[in-house]
């Protein structure tokens, strides 16, 4: 991408960590007071959030998995770009889970006291081995690089790349054998993490009792489509930044289209069958979607800006890779919707009939909006995570290590 | 025509459950099985034992463990009220045991369901998970928060708060650490069946001061007591059955 | 906390309750309770079982920290949340009132209650139960409005300008007046308290009273006492009394104790006639409705009876009619009643039936629920009685003794005039009663009780068709009647009283009857049927909903004529009276007298409420209409107290002291009275008592911060349902809360009593400091009084001793000490206390406050199938006194037997339509069991329960008035057309709040509760010392309507009134809802 831009975002990051500062320092000074949800909504603007990045996650891993595992040269190139993303969008989505909890600094507890029988737990465990698998990955996948760098005197910042490289001064094939070798083994290892990853995602919500959308074994299903798509589409964006060659985005702008058809139809389906079901809960929070105070997210936000238009987009100029970063580019930002709609409606039912008359206080009742304390930390995390995805791609080699990927995949 | 005084009332189901009490106290503790009996058609619908917890707990605002619904049914003139009270219903197949990640709430060998301050994490996963919306979170409220503090002049928001908030109950016969200063502060919270003062032989607060006489409490094993003897009733049912999730608190219809 | 300390506390108590409790209560107390192993005993088996079980993390280590349990923790004393006055357990923690619950020994809050011998030990463990807002006492004591110090206005009355004063000053400022507030000169207390010899009172009185009955001439009176002219209120009414009569002194809640320090000071020692209660404001017309009823024709008189009232015995009834009672949500009281009811209900196939324009929680859960028109509750009544003469179903056996010998021959504890002969009038109306006289019978001559005889002209009845002359307390000789006569004397109509009152319920048919009230015929068939089918053990209960209206008397006497006619008084199951323990020690054998008052002037004069006393007697005798009504039977009248000073009717006042009370809060058209109170020509010097700025108490010129419930001493007394004798006592349980000052030598905190004490020790009043009760008998500390009140509830009734309650056993004398350590010495001092009562009473005191008071056994309480603590007389349905006394307002005689009397009525009499000007909805109010009166609002987790009141409405209004849930509405009246409360400096509020549409709600009734719609108690901003004090917006949510009420078109001032009960009228007001 060109200097203009790749300013611009670095401001906008930072501008984003300032103002997001205040969010943090209300967080961070007075726990989860300044915060809006409650006990009805124990699950606020956050945990969309955390879905939302996971999602983003999710297309990287698509992308790394496809290169690796099955060895589709087409995207080779996006290779390392997508670990590094991988990690990056672990490392927002594992930052606001934290922020989220009510006590950050027992997470040691998942260690001491694990509950083999949560999917939470089960989450937890997925997420550190993801880290456990894609840290060293990347850096087997950059090592040439960065050793490169680290003799390349003209650089700036060598002595971070020698320590990086342990001050290995030179890179023999050898290396490079023993690293495709170590990275093609993670990348197998990556493969059923990652789904059960995904799934268990899915899970968190699928499998509590009488939830009236969540509970369904449709779930988990729509939760990994969810997360193919907006992943999806997210490389095809990357790919359009910093690999603008159209051999490239357009069979992924086919991708992307197939995965968004398939999810509209998949979510159709679930409003189908719910109101078919004619089940109070459920049809309350289907109209709570459709008709609700936030319709316009669905309607307006999700399948307006965020389904038809990019469809249109891609099924209109398929050949222009512009117009698919476009469509790409509004699935991404709306993303946040599908996963606000998902969150909310849900929890926005009673559980027991006349619960919100019986104990009154803001914390006790079901109609929640995220506050702007709460934006403000997801502004901050957001921009942190674009921030350092931002330097990784100019610091670290992550797109000079995709040139001639293609050949040893 | 002339009655007699033998047919005035005995004794009160308070001090027979109490008597109950104290002799399932006396059982191995791992035989004792706590179980709750509600009766609907006793129940005057007066909130006393809402507050009666809310005041044994000290429970912050927006923190409740036991809520009773109201609920208006008929058309004028044929019209009735039902009131439904709601403590944690100690399922003996509860869900949000099974959905919290670090094992900080468990079934106790007595049958309740309790949760350990220290070790949650406060993730409200059990809260997401809980078919009764019986947990809730300790989000570290103060009822004074908006009162002047005139010290000298009033009484003031500092000696008020000192007063009812500042030190937290003994959940659990515990001492937590003035209010602000860590658990329960941050935690998931909910009825524990008032175990501190089982513990010493009192019946739960929302049982002693039930004035419809509604709540009946006790070791649901032992056949000689009132608790056994109200869940023979065929008036007895259970919240949302059809989940599974098997409480021990028992409806009388 | 370690296990060890733990443990070795646990060893400790061992010794307490297993080596020490001695063997005889330890078995029976093993009996009640299931044995007295140390509570903490099983704390530790917990904890040992915790440790070999489970794997670890499922250990979940109870700990010791709880020790509510500890009998050296608690304190029994009485809540006060409401009037119910409950017998409570405060739990404290290092100093701090931590949990308050249930006495076990108090038979308000267990049916039956412990045994009142339970050792403290048994009881430690077990509690009864409270309503939600006995649970939140608590936050009504730790309240951050609470004031601390004495307040002085820094601006004009009600612009809630305050600076802080010190007591000193305050008391002196009150007592000596000078130009207090830069407004001109103000009298004080010692201007107005100048007639202070009893002998000179004792002659004004005489002859003024010769003046009033026209036996002495005004010149000759003023000849006379020339010298003493100036200590009139106006020589020219010398019968209005002397000039002390200005200081009034008006509370709305007090109980005995406090109630006793106020006659003490305002009449006993100061001599004025006016120290008044808030009796009608409450349940006027019942109280006095039962006065009427319990009148007894002695030495040749009817006297004016006992303030008293009858509820049925809850727990004992097969079949209740609750009308306009509520005892689910109010009423006397939850804790109290309702347990019993569900009880019965569901285990002993107890009915209740409820009448009520609204489906309260009682009606929801009731048999039946009568959706009755405000105005006609008194039909159901008098319909119930029509269907039970015409099928005979009333309890004629009962009802054909004429007197107490009869009564007795049937072991009928009471007997009724049901066949007593009455005179009719040529015009039909009833008069009095047929005497010997009247057939040309010579009178007899009986026995004066203190020595002399009266000459007794029998009353009559026919007995098989013969007159037959009876005396209605002989015990020798019994007589019964024909029930239903109706023939002829000397030309002259008699009839029986049956007979009179048969002829009133068949005035109407019942159909008729069912119209008026606007219920279903069948319904009152199906519910006389019910009423007439458990003998004695049915029971209509009755309370504000019947006696708040302009015929409140009357609504009553219908109902309680209705339990007549089953005779179910005395009876279980059927009606009962208030028992209690005397604490005055005026009878025979007790320890202390504390009523006596050495050097106190006898008050005498016509009272500021001109009642029990005739107007056609009095020098200002203005033939009729009066300026303002008099009270011949009612007493306490609320509603007149304020707007009489506002008319200076009959004199003018000059000092107010408001205790307790909120009149402008509580009264209907209550923001009449701000007018007057914030005018300091018509009330030049007003002070209050009050615990926060309250609704009323912002109008005052000073503020004396007062003690809570928790922090003080008083004796509750008791309620008609509560069937065991009782005596309980409410103590100081937390160190008080307000600053510390010095009377009489004392180091005491503020509150009432210092105050008074304060007062009394400047203008040197008799019966306060040294020798206050008799030689010897000081009274220069609260304590003085009530430990000597306590002393003699210990002792007992019997002048032997032989009542006297069991001595507290050393270790019970320990926990009395142990639970007090956190009293500081202005409150309690073992030694002083001791001392005070001395040695012998003191274990016998220590074991009445160990118990928050003595308390019959529930079994003692019934004898045979009736009550132990009986009425045991006559039950007066037929008021002669009534046929000859004048309505001020009407100068016509009063009915003398129960009727309906439709409404609402000014006090002229005139029916007042305000229907016909559009104001289509009868205001109604009620009170939620989550919240009393102006004073929960401090009580925060009670907010969390109901944040805001509503306009309850049924659907069918919503509809014709398009009004939905949340929609806001503003309540306008005929005599309140901008539906706001005009709260003169203090701006104003409208009348607003939210609809809320309800099945349960009679059409065109609005309905709201109590307690919300405050513009002081912490609602709006106050400003003291200069420095602003924030409100908090939770206080001010709401809405309370007193301020639609209807005002009385004659008397201007006033909401409506009964003129014979004395009620304020609560029910019958049209109003309309205005969408805003
Ligand atoms: N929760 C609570 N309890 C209290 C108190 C409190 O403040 N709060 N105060 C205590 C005191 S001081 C008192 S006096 C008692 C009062 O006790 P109650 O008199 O039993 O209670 P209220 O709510 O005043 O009124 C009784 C009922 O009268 C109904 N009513 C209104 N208008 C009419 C009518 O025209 N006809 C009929 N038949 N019914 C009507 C109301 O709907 C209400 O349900 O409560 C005591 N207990
Ligand atoms: N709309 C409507 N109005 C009603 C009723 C109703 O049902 N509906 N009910 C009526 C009835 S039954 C009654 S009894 C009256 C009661 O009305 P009031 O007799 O006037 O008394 P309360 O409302 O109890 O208020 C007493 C006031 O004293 C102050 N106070 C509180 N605690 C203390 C204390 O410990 N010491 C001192 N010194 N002051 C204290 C507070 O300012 C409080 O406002 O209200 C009547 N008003
Ligand atoms: S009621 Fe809810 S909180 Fe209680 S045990 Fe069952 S699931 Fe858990
Ligand atoms: S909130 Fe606490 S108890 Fe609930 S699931 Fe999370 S950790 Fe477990
Ligand atoms: S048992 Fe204890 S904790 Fe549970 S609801 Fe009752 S009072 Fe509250
Ligand atoms: S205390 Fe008893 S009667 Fe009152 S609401 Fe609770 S359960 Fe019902
Ligand atoms: S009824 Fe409630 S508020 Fe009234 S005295 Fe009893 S416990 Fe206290
Ligand atoms: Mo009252």
């Amino acid at each position: 991408m060109n200097e203009k831009w790749y300013k611009i975002i670095i401001g906008v990051c930072l501008a984003g960590l300032v103002v997001g500062s205040w969010g943090m320092f209300q967080r961070l000074a007075y726990g989860h007071l300044p915060m809006n949800y409650g006990s009805f909504v124990p699950w606020g603007l956050w945990v969309a959030f955390d879905l939302f990045f996971l999602g983003l996650t999710a297309g990287a891993f698509l992308i790394t998995i496809l290169t690796y595992v099955f060895r589709i040269k087409l995207l080779a190139d996006l290779g390392p770009l997508a670990v590094f993303t991988v990690l990056v969008t672990l490392m927002a989505e594992f930052l606001i889970i934290i922020l989220d909890l009510g006590h950050p600094l027992r997470v040691y507890r998942f260690l001491i006291s694990p509950n083999l029988g949560s999917m939470l737990f089960w989450l937890v465990v997925f997420i550190t081995s993801m880290w456990i698998i894609y840290v060293p990955w990347l850096y087997f996948l950059l090592r040439e690089q960065l050793v490169l760098y680290s003799q390349d005197p003209k650089r700036p910042g060598q002595d971070f790349y020698r320590f990086l490289t342990f001050g290995k001064t030179t890179y023999t094939e050898e290396d490079r054998r023993r690293d495709h070798q170590r990275s093609r083994f993670l990348s197998f290892l990556s493969l059923p993490i990652g789904i059960i990853f995904f799934g268990a995602h899915g899970a968190i919500f699928a499998i509590l009792h009488n939830r009236p959308i969540w509970n369904s074994a449709m779930l988990p299903l729509i939760f990994i489509m969810a997360a193919l798509l907006s992943g999806g589409a997210l490389i095809t964006f990357l790919a359009y930044l910093f690999q603008p060659n159209d051999e490239l985005i357009h069979p992924l702008g086919h991708v992307v289209l197939m995965i968004l058809l398939s999810f509209l139809f998949l979510e159709a389906l679930q409003f189908f069958v719910g109101y078919q079901s004619k089940i109070t809960n459920i049809v309350t929070s289907l109209d709570l979607i459709a008709f609700g105070p936030f319709w316009w997210a669905f309607w307006i936000v999700h399948l307006l800006v965020g389904s038809i238009i990019p469809a249109f987009l891609l099924i209109r100029y398929p050949e222009n890779s512009k117009m698919v970063a476009w469509a790409c580019f509004l699935i991404i930002v709306t993303f946040l919707a599908v996963r606000l709609n998902y969150l909310f409606p849900d929890l926005a039912v009673y559980k027991l009939e006349g619960l919100q008359n019986t104990f009154f206080h803001s914390r006790l009742r079901t109609d929640y909006v995220p506050n702007l304390n709460e934006w403000l930390v997801s502004v901050w995390v957001t921009s942190l995570g674009l921030l350092i995805f931002m330097l990784g791609t100019r610091w670290l080699p992550v797109i000079a290590a995709g040139r001639g990927e293609k050949e040893h995949v | 025509m002339a009655l007699v005084a033998k047919d005035l009332p005995q004794e009160d189901p308070l001090i027979r459950m109490q008597r109950d009490l104290k002799r399932a106290n006396r059982k191995k503790p791992e035989d004792i099985k706590w179980g709750m009996v509600i009766d609907i058609a006793k129940c005057i619908g007066c909130h006393a034992c809402t507050i009666a917890c809310v005041a044994e707990n000290k429970l912050p605002p927006g923190v409740v463990y036991r809520v009773v619904l109201e609920e208006d049914v008929g058309h004028y003139p044929y019209v009735r009220r039902r009131f439904i009270p709601r403590p944690c219903l100690h399922c003996q197949n509860p869900p949000c045991v099974k959905a919290c990640p670090v094992t900080a709430t468990w079934k106790d060998p007595q049958g309740a369901v309790v949760i350990d301050y220290n070790k949650c994490i406060g993730c409200r996963y059990c809260l997401v998970a809980c078919p009764y919306s019986a947990r809730t979170s300790d989000f570290g409220e103060w009822y004074t928060a908006e009162t002047p503090d005139l010290a000298g002049r009033l009484y003031g928001r500092k000696a008020a708060a000192n007063g009812y908030e500042a030190h937290p109950a003994t959940e659990y016969g515990r001492k937590w650490p003035e209010r602000g200063h860590g658990s329960p502060v941050g935690n998931a919270r909910k009825c524990h069946f008032c175990l501190h003062r089982l513990a010493v032989g009192m019946l739960p607060a929302c049982t002693t001061t039930c004035i419809g006489r509604a709540t009946f409490f006790g070791d649901r094993t032992d056949p000689e007591s009132l608790v056994y003897e109200m869940m023979g009733s065929p008036r007895v049912f259970r919240l949302k059955e059809e989940l599974g999730t098997l409480p021990s608190v028992y409806y009388l219809k | 906390m370690s296990k060890k300390k733990g443990k070795s506390e646990i060893l400790q108590l061992f010794d307490v309750f297993e080596a020490k409790v001695d063997r005889r209560q330890f078995v029976k107390c093993s009996a009640l309770l299931g044995g007295s192993l140390a509570a903490s005993h099983y704390l530790a088996r917990f904890a040992a079982a915790a440790q070999q079980r489970g794997p670890a993390w499922a250990q979940l280590e109870l700990g010791d920290a709880y020790v509510h349990f500890k009998p050296e923790n608690q304190i029994y004393s009485a809540c006060q949340q409401c009037n119910t006055q409950c017998g409570i357990k405060v739990k404290i923690v290092d100093g701090l009132v931590a949990k308050i619950d249930g006495s076990p020994y108090s038979p308000w809050t267990l049916t039956p209650h412990i045994d009142y011998q339970t050792p403290l030990v048994q009881a430690a463990t077990v509690e009864g139960a409270l309503c939600p807002k006995g649970q939140a006492g608590i936050q009504t004591l730790y309240d951050p409005y609470r004031i601390v110090k004495v307040l002085k206005r820094a601006g004009k009355r009600g612009e809630n300008q305050w600076q802080t004063v010190s007591f000193e000053q305050a008391v002196s400022e009150i007592v000596n007046g000078g130009n207090l507030f830069g407004e001109g000169h103000v009298e004080g207390l010692k201007d107005i308290y100048i007639l202070r010899d009893p002998k000179i009172a004792k002659e004004l009185a005489e002859d003024a009273a010769l003046v009033a009955h026209k036996k002495m001439g005004l010149a000759a009176f003023k000849a006379k006492h020339a010298a003493n002219l100036k200590y009139l209120i106006d020589p020219d009414h010398p019968d209005l009394g002397p000039k002390n009569n200005q200081f009034y002194l008006l509370w709305g809640r007090a109980k005995h104790g406090r109630e006793d320090v106020f006659k003490r000071f305002a009449a006993g020692a100061m001599g004025s006639v006016n120290v008044h209660g808030h009796t009608t404001v409450c349940q006027g017309s019942l109280y006095f409705t039962c006065k009427a009823m319990s009148m007894q024709f002695t030495e040749g008189k009817w006297d004016t009876g006992k303030k008293f009232y009858w509820q049925g015995d809850t727990g004992n009834a097969e079949f209740i009619l609750f009308v306009g009672a509520n005892p689910y949500e109010a009423n006397y009281g939850p804790p109290l009643r309702c347990g019993k009811i569900t009880d019965g209900i569901v285990n002993q196939g107890m009915k209740i039936a409820v009448v009520d324009p609204r489906c309260s929680k009682t009606a929801a859960r009731a048999w039946k629920w009568l959706p009755v028109r405000p105005n006609g509750v008194a039909a159901v009544g008098m319909g119930l009685m029509r269907w039970i003469f015409d099928h005979q179903r009333y309890d004629s056996r009962y009802l054909a003794n004429a007197n107490k010998a009869a009564a007795k021959a049937d072991h009928e504890p009471t007997w009724t005039q049901a066949t007593w002969l009455v005179k009719i009038n040529k015009d039909g109306t009833p008069g009095p009663f047929l005497r010997d006289s009247n057939l040309g019978l010579p009178t007899q001559k009986l026995a004066k009780k203190d020595g002399g005889e009266w000459g007794f002209d029998p009353f009559i009845v026919s007995s098989g068709g013969k007159f037959k002359p009876f005396d209605p307390y002989s015990e020798t000789t019994p007589v019964e009647g024909d029930l239903l006569v109706d023939t002829e004397v000397k030309g002259g109509k008699v009839k029986s009283v049956l007979q009179i009152l048969r002829e009133a319920t068949g005035a109407k048919t019942l159909a008729q009857w069912a119209k008026i009230a606007g219920v279903e015929e069948g319904d009152l068939v199906a519910l006389a049927r019910e009423f007439t089918s458990h003998g004695k053990r049915a029971v209509a209960d009755v309370h504000r909903g019947v006696s708040q209206h302009t015929s409140g008397f009357y609504n009553v006497l219908v109902y309680m004529t209705l339990n007549t006619l089953i005779g179910n008084h005395d009876w279980m199951g059927g009606l009962a009276k208030a028992t209690t323990y005397d604490a005055g020690g005026h009878k025979p054998g007790k320890p202390f007298d504390v009523t006596k008052i050495p050097g106190g002037v006898k008050p005498w004069g016509v009272s500021m409420l001109r009642h029990g006393q005739a107007y056609d007697q009095s020098t200002i005798f203005k033939g009729y209409p009066a300026q303002r009504p008099w009270y011949p039977f009612s007493s306490d009248i609320y509603e007149e107290a304020i707007p009489s000073m506002g008319d200076a009717y009959p004199y003018p006042i000059k000092a107010l002291f408001i205790y307790m009370g909120t009149p402008v809060y509580s009264l209907p058209a209550g923001h009449k009275l701000i007018e007057i109170l914030s005018d300091s020509k018509k009330i030049p010097l007003i002070f209050a008592s009050d615990i926060v700025i309250g609704e009323t108490s912002m109008y005052a010129d000073y503020i004396f911060p007062d003690l809570t419930y928790l922090e003080r001493w008083e004796f509750p007394g008791s309620h008609p349902s509560v069937t065991p004798k009782v005596g309980p006592v409410r103590q100081p349980v937390s160190p008080p809360l307000t600053d510390a000052v010095t009377v009489y030598g004392q180091e005491a905190p503020i509150s009432v009593e210092s105050l008074l004490l304060g007062l009394a020790e400047q203008l040197k009043l008799p019966g306060f400091g040294e020798n206050a009760f008799g030689p010897g008998l000081h009274f220069k500390r609260d304590e003085d009084l009530y430990l000597r009140m306590v002393a003699n509830l210990a002792f007992g009734d019997k002048p032997d001793g032989s009542e006297k309650v069991p001595a507290a056993s050393a270790e019970e004398i320990q926990i009395f000490e142990k639970a007090r350590h956190h009293l500081p010495p202005t409150i309690f001092d073992a030694a002083r206390w001791k001392a005070l009562v001395g040695a012998d009473l003191w274990p016998h005191v220590v074991y009445v406050l160990n118990r928050g008071g003595r308390f019959q056994g529930y079994q003692q309480a019934y004898k045979d199938g009736q009550l132990a603590n009986k009425y045991g007389k006559l039950v007066g349905i037929y008021f002669e006194k009534f046929t000859t006394t004048k309505n001020t307002m009407t100068g016509k005689t009063y009915l003398p037997h129960a009727d309906f009397v439709d409404g609402p009525r000014d006090v002229l009499g005139r029916m007042l339509d305000d229907k016909a000007k559009g104001f289509d909805m009868t205001l109604i109010t009620y009170k939620p069991i989550m919240g009393c009166k102006s004073r929960s609002i401090s009580d925060y987790w009670l907010l969390a329960l109901c944040p805001e009141n509503f306009l309850e409405i049924s659907s069918a209004d919503a509809r014709r008035l398009n009004l939905a849930d949340g929609d806001k509405a503003k309540v306008v009246s005929a005599s309140n057309e901008e539906g706001v409360w005009d709260l003169g400096p203090g701006g104003n509020q409208p009348m607003i709040g939210r609809v809320c549409v309800r099945e349960g709600m009679r059409p065109g009734v609005v309905a709201f509760s109590l307690g919300h719609g405050h513009w002081a108690y912490g609602s709006r901003p106050v400003v003291i010392d200069g420095v602003e004090v924030a409100a908090d917006a939770r206080r001010g949510t709401g809405v309370h309507a007193n301020a639609a009420m209807r005002i009385d078109p004659v008397l201007k001032n006033t909401g409506l009134v009964d003129l014979v009960g004395g009620s304020a009228v609560f029910y019958q007001s049209q109003v309309k809802l205005v969408k805003v």
